[in-house]
């Protein structure tokens, strides 16, 4: 009498997972967006800052002689008026603006967070959850729907699927999230743009951070993919809950605790952060179990 | 007393206000092929998905050689199903769904490749085995569906309506391959196809409105030992009194009839056995050669369809009591 464990099956759920969406274009859907949109919000930071560091090296250049572009700018950085208005101009509007802001800025000018660093995190931390909606909110659902899970319930275990359906989509995400990351490092570092060498050993904690957060969002997205057998339905209910919890957090205490934090992503995984990201994927996860072990299919 | 491959015990099953199915309970005696008979909306495949753990039943058990399987719970090890209406992912490909299927049910890798090239080799799939499920016809995708049941082979084996889509050429080879499957597993069949269980299974168990109607033997089901018509070509001369003495000459024999034409006898008869049977038939055969008549043809019991139609009939007037085996 064979039997698999439940070990085995999640992984051969999971294995399948990833191979349906890298063979299809869902891999190459998310990389084009994501990678896409983390270029361009890069270009344009650049593109500022170049023109920032043009207008400052033609104001400073009038009265330093021959000091080079690079020099006069870190001199400008470290210079009290700059620091001055960091202090005041800058944490006010963070303030106003929320928490999150306001310890993004101080993980900056603490030297924490580089701020390529926290430019990717800030467009991963937006634009990636809802792409993987996107690319995700039917591959639980169509199975549900189409009743292929009568032939996979069979087999094996309604959690190792569900345990295997959300590690597949997870490594998918993980994958592409690094994927893009060294694409613009690599573009970064020909350019002449960044400095690679600096950025480098803040980027694990910063990768490990999202990869945290990503799952959670993903099991928070399982959840409707469980409850509901249609994949418009399922985008449409987690798109608006998601957009509805997002709005909800910008003006509220709520959107301090709202997965994890923002501190996950930018204070380094701190402990509390991440046992909270830890804490809401195993809540929506118990969530989604606890619907597709109920449910009949 | 040996334990049954399959048994149900009191199995309830409601969708809302619908009673689905009621109170049912049957067992499926090992090495079985049995017949799973119903009209539609009987709760054949309801009974079925509950056995699959598909469904939660608000009562009852399912239990697998005396082992009680939950819902939920995975039936591998213990029975395979071919579910009703439920699709294959459209974009795998037959092979490589085969193995994932068969690696699911606990075999190794190289062990699935192994079962899924027999399985596909078994059904004739050899030359849609690299294609997409998505460019299989309706029938195709239906034999690609019981290929994933022979992956395994020691479970007991559910088939819920195997041939329905299928080409008659199709639903032949299949039904010759269920009879070879039958012969190493015990198989549940649930089919329209009355004609098709009446030749496959060796028991079958009908229900109506999610009651059991009857389960028995299927001999005892067509009453193979209590009817018998032979079609004559040529009538015994003096049919009234032919008949009317066959019940004094042969003992067993309880009732002779003839057809208005004298081309037609049906016999009613009591045997304890098959042997008995054949005696009391081979005597009623000798009587009627002797008698002038010429023999085209004998047949024992009523067709299953013509016991079904008369359970269908008396159990939609009176409350389902049913007999279990």
């Amino acid at each position: 009498m064979t039997r698999t464990s439940w070990l085995r099956g999640a992984w051969l759920v999971a294995r399948a997972e990833l191979l349906a969406m890298v063979l299809g274009f869902r891999v190459i859907f998310l990389a084009v967006l994501y990678g896409g949109t983390m270029a361009a919000t890069f270009a344009l930071v650049l593109s500022i800052f170049r023109a920032a560091k043009e207008q400052i090296t033609k104001e400073l250049g009038a009265t330093s002689g021959l000091m080079d572009p690079k020099t006069l700018l870190d001199a400008f950085i470290q210079s009290d008026k700059f620091q001055t208005w960091i202090d005041t101009e800058v944490m006010t509007m963070a303030r106003a603006a929320g928490g999150e802001a306001e310890t993004l800025v101080l993980a900056m000018r603490a030297g924490d967070l580089p701020w390529p660093a926290a430019l990717g995190l800030l467009v991963t931390a937006t634009t990636l959850p809802p792409l993987l909606l996107l690319i995700s909110y039917d591959r639980i659902s169509t199975d549900l729907g189409t009743g292929y899970v009568r032939y996979l319930f069979q087999r094996v275990h309604r959690s190792a699927y569900l345990a295997g359906k959300l590690a597949g989509q997870w490594l998918i995400a993980v994958l592409v999230m690094l994927l893009a990351s060294f694409v613009l490092l690599a573009i970064g570092f020909g350019v002449n743009e960044l400095d690679v060498a600096a950025l480098l050993p803040h980027l694990p904690a910063v990768w490990l951070g999202m990869s945290l957060v990503l799952l959670a969002y993903l099991s928070f997205f399982t959840i409707f993919a469980t409850a509901f057998t249609r994949p418009f339905v399922v985008l449409l209910v987690a798109g608006f809950a998601h957009f509805l919890v997002g709005t909800f957090g910008l003006f509220s205490r709520f959107g301090e605790v709202w997965m994890g934090r923002f501190d996950v992503r930018i204070s380094l995984l701190q402990g509390s952060a991440v046992l909270l990201v830890f804490a809401h994927v195993l809540v929506f996860t118990g969530i989604s179990f606890y619907i597709l072990r109920s449910r009949d299919v | 007393m040996s334990i049954p491959a399959l048994e149900i015990r009191g199995l309830v099953k409601r969708y809302g206000s619908v009673l689905a199915v009621d109170g049912l309970s049957f067992s499926v005696p090992e090495g079985a092929t049995f017949g799973f008979i119903g009209p539609n909306g009987a709760g054949k495949t309801t009974t079925f998905s509950v056995i699959g753990g598909f469904l939660q039943p608000d009562a009852g058990e399912v239990l697998v050689r005396g082992v009680s399987l939950s819902f939920g719970a995975p039936r591998v090890g213990h029975l395979v199903l071919l579910p009703q209406d439920a699709d294959l992912p459209k974009r795998a490909r037959v092979r490589d769904e085969l193995r994932f299927l068969g690696e699911l049910g606990g075999l190794s890798a190289a062990e699935a490749r192994v079962r899924t090239d027999q399985a596909i080799a078994s059904l004739g799939l050899d030359k849609l085995a690299s294609r997409r499920i998505e460019a299989l016809s309706h029938g195709e995708r239906r034999k690609v569906g019981i290929a994933q049941t022979l992956l395994q082979d020691r479970e007991l084996l559910l088939l819920d309506e195997p041939t329905a889509g299928l080409d008659p050429k199709a639903a032949a080879e299949l039904r010759s391959l269920l009879q070879e499957i039958s012969a190493k597993r015990t198989v549940i069949i649930s089919s329209h196809n009355l004609a098709e269980l009446e030749a496959l299974c060796t028991h079958a168990a009908m229900i109506q409105k999610g009651k059991l109607v009857v389960s028995d033997v299927m001999s005892a089901l067509k009453q193979e030992g209590q009817l018998a018509t032979v079609e004559l070509t040529r009538p015994v001369s003096g049919a009234i009194e032919f008949a009317r003495d066959l019940p004094a000459m042969i003992i067993g024999v309880e009732r002779a009839t003839f057809a208005a034409d004298g081309l037609g006898l049906e016999l009613v008869f009591r045997a304890t056995d098959d042997a008995e049977a054949d005696r009391i038939l081979s005597e009623v055969l000798a009587k009627l050669l002797a008698s002038g008549a010429m023999v085209r043809s004998v047949n024992r019991g009523k067709s299953l369809e013509a016991r079904f139609m008369e359970e269908v009939r008396s159990s939609s007037s009176a409350p389902a009591g049913g007999s279990a085996l």
